[in-house]
Parts: C-alpha cells; sequence; structure tokens
C-alpha cells in the first residue's frame, strides 16, 4: 500500500471547507436544538444540484447589429432556454413572440434559490419575513405563468405555519405541481417540522413524480386517503427530518411499485421501517430514531445501510433497534451493525451468543458487510463472531471500532483461540478494513484471529489515529506483533493509514450511500 | 514489428481519418475523436476518411473546424470511458477548465461553432455552447440581452409588447 492518510486527500469525503453557502441551511443556530442544527446540517448539504446555475459569462457583443443568435434554429434555442433559471428564462420571453413561445414549450427549472437576492449567494433565510414570503410568492407566480411540465423543482427557502393562508398556498401549489407535472421534486420547509402542519395529501396526485425529497414535513396521513393514490414512476424517495407514522411508511411503500431507492435520515419519531417491496433496491436510514429495521419482504433489495441509527434511553438503560432480516434473497451490502443496541434477528432467529449456526441463521448473499463497536465492552466483543457467523460468504469487512465511554473490561485473553472456525474468515474474506483503532488489547487480539484464519486474505488496512495514542510506543509494538504473526494467507497483508478524521467525525455520505451506482457506500477509499 | 491488430484504433497506431473543410483544407485526426461527431460517426464505423479519400464538410469553413476539433481531441479520451464515472476529480476539473478556456470567444466564432456543434451532431459541444449562450443571458434586463443577442434596437411596438411582458411576469423582474 503506497498511501498514508485515510480517507485519501482529494477524495470528496471531508469537504466542509469548501461546501458552498447555498448547501448550508442557514438557520439562525441559537433556535435549533444542537442535534436538529446536526441533523439539517446533514439533510441540506445532500440536497441535489439542481440541473440549472445562474453563473453567469460575460459575451463579446457582436457588434455588427446582425441578430445572428436569435437567427438559430428553433432546437438549438430550445437547448439555450432550457439551460435557463426560472426567472431569466421568462425574461428572454419578453425578447418576442418568437421567444415567449420558447420558453413556454421548454420545461420549466424552478429553484426556489435563485430568486433570493444575488440569487442565493448569501445563503438561505435564517427566519420568516419578507424575504422569504417574496421568495414564497414569486414561486407561486413562475407555477401559474408557466403551462409546465416542471422536470425539476426544489424549494428549501419558505418557512411556511401552520395557519390557513399557508395552508392555502400549500394546497395550490401541489394543485400546480400535479396538473402541470413534476417529475423530481426537492421540497423543505423550514426551520424545523411543525407539529400541526401537515403537507397537504395532495402530494398523492403529483402521479409524474420519479424522485422525490421531502425536508422537515409532518408527512400527510394516509390512512384518510382514498384506496388506489399511487406513485406508479416513483424510482427514489429521500425523507429527511420527517415525521412519519409506522403505516404511512408501509402506504408510500405500497404505493410505489417501482421504488428502487428509500432514504430516510434524522426521522423524527420512534420509527418500525418494516420493509415490504418488489421493487426496492437500497434503504438507507441514518440518524434516525428507529425502534425496528425489518426487512420483510424485498426481492429486490440489494443495499441495507444503518448509520447512528438509535432509540436512546429508558430508566438509564440503553434500549436496542431490533434489526430483522426476513425474504432477502439478493442483500449483498449490509451495515452498519452494531452489537452494541442491535438485536440480530434472522428469519425467525434472533441471534444470542451461542446461537447454533444454521442455514435458518444465516444470509449467504451478502458480500460486503459493516460492523461497528467498542472492543473495551465485553459484551459487544462476544456477539462479534456471533454476527460473523449469520454472513458466511462475506469478502469485504469493515469494523469500525468506537471510542468507548463505559469500559466493562476485556474479554478472556483466549477468548478468540477458543472460538471456532467463521466460515468468512476462514474461506471467503478478502479486504478488511479497521477503521480508528483505538490501539487497544481486545482489538489486537480480533486482528490476530483474521491474521491466522484468514487464508484468502489479500488486504488488511488498519486506520490508525495520527497523534492521539496515549502509549504510541506500545501500540507499535503491538502492530508489529501482528505484523509478524502466522497468517493463514501465506504472508503479511497489512498496511497501515493515517486517519485525517477527528474524534467524533463520521465517516458517511448520504449520496454514496443511497447512490447504487457507487460501489462503496462505506466509504472504505481503497482501490 | 507490424502489429497484426492494427488498424481498428483500439491497439498499436491509433487510426487516422481525414476530414475536409468547406475551403478545401485537410485535417488528419484520430477516428476516435472525428467519432464524437453523430454525423461522422458511422462513415468512420464503415471505413469513410481513411486513405487519401477524406471527409468533405461543406458547412464547416476551416477555422471553425480547427476549433471542433480542438474540443473533440480533448474530450475523446474521456468519452472513450463511457462519460468516464471512474475518472478522477482532478480529470473533471482539467476538462472544465478547458471548456470554459473554450468557450471564452469572440460571437462570431461562437456563432460558427454553434452551427458546427448542430451540423455535426457533437453531443457534448452543443451543451457547451448553448450553456454558454444561457451564461450570456442570465441575470440581464430583456434590453440588456438584446444587446448581448445582437438584435436591432426595439420598435415603438416592441417596446410597449416588452413593457406589458414585464408587467405581466412581475415575479421574474424582482
Amino acid at each position: 500500500m503506497n498511501r498514508f492518510y485515510w480517507p485519501p486527500p482529494r477524495s470528496g469525503f471531508l469537504s466542509e471547507e469548501s461546501k458552498p453557502l447555498n448547501r448550508c441551511h442557514g438557520l439562525d443556530p441559537t433556535t435549533l436544538h444542537p442535534r436538529q442544527d446536526a441533523v439539517l446540517g446533514v439533510l441540506y448539504d445532500a440536497i441535489p444540484t439542481p440541473p440549472v446555475s445562474c453563473a453567469t459569462a460575460e459575451g463579446l457583443e457582436s457588434g455588427d447589429g446582425f441578430d445572428r443568435i436569435s437567427s438559430l434554429p428553433d432546437d438549438i434555442l430550445l437547448r439555450v432556454v432550457s439551460r435557463l433559471p426560472a426567472k431569466d428564462g421568462a425574461r428572454t420571453a419578453a425578447l418576442s413572440t418568437r421567444w415567449t413561445r420558447l420558453w413556454r414549450s421548454v420545461p420549466l427549472v424552478v429553484v426556489d434559490a435563485h430568486f433570493l437576492p444575488r440569487r442565493g449567494a448569501e445563503g438561505r433565510p435564517p427566519r420568516r419575513g419578507t424575504l422569504s414570503c417574496a421568495v414564497t410568492d414569486a414561486v407561486f407566480a413562475a407555477f401559474e405563468s408557466h403551462p409546465g411540465p416542471f422536470p425539476f423543482v426544489i424549494l428549501t427557502c419558505s418557512f411556511f405555519e401552520a395557519a390557513a393562508t399557508d395552508r392555502a398556498v400549500l394546497a395550490r401549489w401541489f394543485q400546480l405541481l400535479a396538473t402541470k407535472g413534476v417529475e423530481e421534486l426537492v421540497f423543505v420547509n423550514r426551520p424545523w417540522p411543525l407539529s400541526g402542519l401537515r403537507l397537504p395529501a395532495a402530494l398523492f396526485s403529483c402521479a409524474s413524480l420519479r424522485r422525490l425529497w421531502l425536508g422537515a414535513w409532518m408527512f400527510p396521513d394516509t390512512a384518510s386517503l382514498p384506496r388506489g393514490c399511487a406513485f406508479p414512476k416513483l424510482q427514489e424517495l429521500v425523507l429527511g427530518c420527517i415525521g412519519i407514522e409506522d403505516r404511512d411508511l408501509d402506504f408510500i411503500l405500497a404505493a410505489s411499485p417501482v421504488l428502487e431507492t428509500l432514504t430516510i435520515v434524522g426521522d423524527i419519531e420512534a420509527l418500525n421501517a418494516r420493509l415490504a417491496s418488489r421493487s426496492l433496491r437500497c434503504a438507507h436510514l441514518c440518524f434516525s430514531c428507529v425502534e425496528e429495521v425489518a426487512v420483510v419482504d424485498t426481492p429486490s433489495l440489494e443495499r441495507l445501510l444503518i448509520q447512528k441509527c438509535w432509540i436512546g434511553r429508558r430508566n438509564g438503560r440503553k434500549l436496542v433497534t431490533r434489526v430483522k432480516i426476513g425474504n432477502a434473497p439478493k442483500l449483498s451490502t449490509l451495515g452498519y451493525l452494531e452489537p452494541g443496541i442491535h438485536v440480530l434477528e434472522i428469519g425467525n432467529t434472533v441471534i444470542k451468543y451461542g446461537t447454533k449456526v444454521s442455514p435458518n441463521t444465516t444470509v449467504p448473499s451478502v458480500r460486503m458487510l459493516a460492523l461497528q463497536l467498542h472492543f473495551k465492552v465485553r459484551s459487544e466483543v462476544k456477539m462479534l463472531p456471533c454476527f460473523l457467523r449469520c454472513f458466511p460468504n462475506v469478502e469485504t469487512l469493515c469494523i469500525q471500532s468506537e471510542v468507548t465511554k463505559e469500559p466493562t473490561g476485556n474479554l478472556d485473553s483466549k477468548f478468540w483461540k477458543k472460538t471456532s472456525p467463521i466460515e468468512s474468515v476462514q474461506s471467503h474474506l478478502k479486504t478488511l478494513v479497521f477503521r480508528e483503532f483505538q490501539g487497544e488489547q481486545s482489538e489486537l487480539d480480533f486482528l490476530m484471529y483474521i491474521a491466522e484464519n484468514a487464508r484468502e486474505l489479500k488486504e488488511l488496512a488498519i486506520i490508525l489515529k495520527l497523534g492521539r495514542y496515549a502509549a504510541a510506543e506500545e501500540v507499535g509494538l503491538k502492530l508489529l506483533s501482528l505484523e509478524s504473526g502466522k497468517w493463514a494467507s501465506g504472508a503479511s497483508k497489512m498496511g497501515c493509514l493515517m486517519s485525517r478524521l477527528k474524534d467524533g467525525d463520521i465517516i458517511w455520505s448520504l449520496e454514496a450511500g443511497s447512490d447504487l451506482s457507487f460501489s462503496d457506500p462505506f466509504l472504505l477509499g481503497l482501490d | 514489428m507490424a502489429a497484426p491488430e492494427s488498424g481498428d484504433g483500439n491497439n498499436g497506431a491509433a487510426r487516422m481519418v481525414t476530414l475536409i473543410s468547406s475551403d478545401n483544407t485537410r485535417f488528419e485526426v484520430e477516428a476516435a475523436a472525428a467519432s464524437l461527431s453523430q454525423t461522422l460517426q458511422l462513415t468512420i464505423l464503415d471505413g469513410g476518411g481513411g486513405g487519401g479519400d477524406g471527409i468533405p464538410l461543406p458547412n464547416v469553413d476551416s477555422a471553425t473546424l480547427s476549433k471542433v476539433l480542438e474540443y473533440c481531441i480533448k474530450h475523446a479520451p474521456a468519452a472513450a470511458n463511457g462519460g468516464a464515472p471512474n475518472a478522477t476529480a482532478v480529470d473533471r476539473a482539467e476538462l472544465e477548465r478547458f471548456d470554459n478556456e473554450f468557450v471564452n470567444i469572440d460571437q462570431s466564432v461562437l456563432y460558427s461553432l454553434i452551427m458546427a456543434a448542430h451540423n455535426l451532431e457533437i453531443e457534448g459541444l452543443q451543451s457547451l455552447v448553448a450553456k454558454k449562450v444561457a451564461d450570456m443571458i442570465k441575470g440581464k434586463s430583456p434590453m440588456e440581452i438584446r444587446r448581448t443577442l445582437g438584435f436591432p434596437d426595439p420598435t415603438p411596438e416592441e417596446q410597449a409588447e416588452m413593457n406589458a411582458h414585464m408587467l405581466e411576469y412581475g415575479w421574474a423582474y424582482e
């Protein structure tokens, strides 16, 4: 391995410095709880980039007074007009009746941030006021004056309140979006979901939607919807900071026959996500309050990602999240499982310490697995081999070692020696990425077990915390003893990289996790 | 030394084709670059443009063709990777820098380039020049757009229509 830092520089994983203003939420942080601030940060950061931008360019004037550009054929000018933000497009409609016709015949992209002063260069408005209301009005007028369709609409600047006038505007917006046709819709309310204000049920009349990205809303109550409401074309659904009931999630899955990607980020109610869908290929839950993630019946599911989902504590005791895997014959990527807070259930069997391996307790399709655990918590380490046994064909394993705040002491030093063979480790494991090595003996015992048993291992990457070990020399010696151990694969496959993360940083990307064409959802950053 | 596979452009020396501009200038380029043109792609696949023949392009003058080929040569490697999903950020940034520089040109050259991209059906170049014209229009008032695009001064009737439009589409002018 000829690299030194991880993630590799310029990989784009850590891009805080280069974040453009319009990707920040821009709300007044004093009005937000720190957790709200963090989750909204994640949400706004991932808002899709619109296909048109406000970037301008100076053109040299033609000088000969001859209307050359305007004399170009229609299909060329249509390409030009389709690249204009709504406001600029509407202005070309003032040039002549021909340009009016052109503008009206090109689908309209509406990005409300383009209506802000200086085209949003100063960020979104921090609170409701003249500015946010002017933007809301302008968006309304744009929807009214263009015949549609609207292939791409991003609305992230308005503050809708639980008032009759705001409800009327919302209802009218969705009526226009539904009748004129919207294909991709991003709609984020500000600042935070209001319990008295739900999205209008007319959302379900937008049958042309292919991609729906909702943020900071209470989801419509689907119990009152007529049967037969459906999103026949919806492929991608993102629910960010949405208050949604279990039955509403069931409803939307059932109503979306071609849905491939479901992302739930920062859910605000304790959710039981029971996934049943013929078409779903990727389910991604992060920073959410989740009691249960149950893959009930998903014949197409390839990827199940769970990141930092927890249910909290009751009476000082950590509550657990159930992760159930039912019918998912194509599930190949799974993680992060956390032995500390996840109770894993396969088929109808709860995986406990000592559960016997049988075809009913394994998921043979999984090739890439990620786990997160505290190596100084005995009960978590004890569950590690049990979890690994459930996935006998894993080739790529990511172990994220967490800083332990409440250590319970190490396991018996012979624990791994006494652990019977694990099929994936013995026969399939090719790559292990061990992230945030804390320098603990119990981590080293596990790594030694891998070294001594993984016959097919090609690479063992250990990500070290640069300059953060209390006893750096001791850690160095431990790693040397690992490197000179008896490797089942013939020779040491170990390489060490220096982490560029700070304590508390999370390596995760909403886009990478939810984009099936991206083959590195856990951002392992290997070649 | 003759490589037996030569000729298909994948091995050994890349296959070259000759393009002839309206003013009879001959340009020899790699087939892969010229094939960015949808119009030329099939002719080249059929073996056209090789040897001493050359493909005549009666609608494109030599100044414009040389500019078009500069674009094609730069973009051919990325296009060969199928839109380059695995291109590095650095490669993409370099192409973007090239593109920005490439359309930083006089409007009459831009006009010829638009027509050539259209006639030769070079998708990437068509998008690039359309984006350039769009970028020239953005942030301007209708009068400024007219001047930028070289419209004649408006007649009183056209001026009245523009005013009426500005009233009707007030949201676009705030």
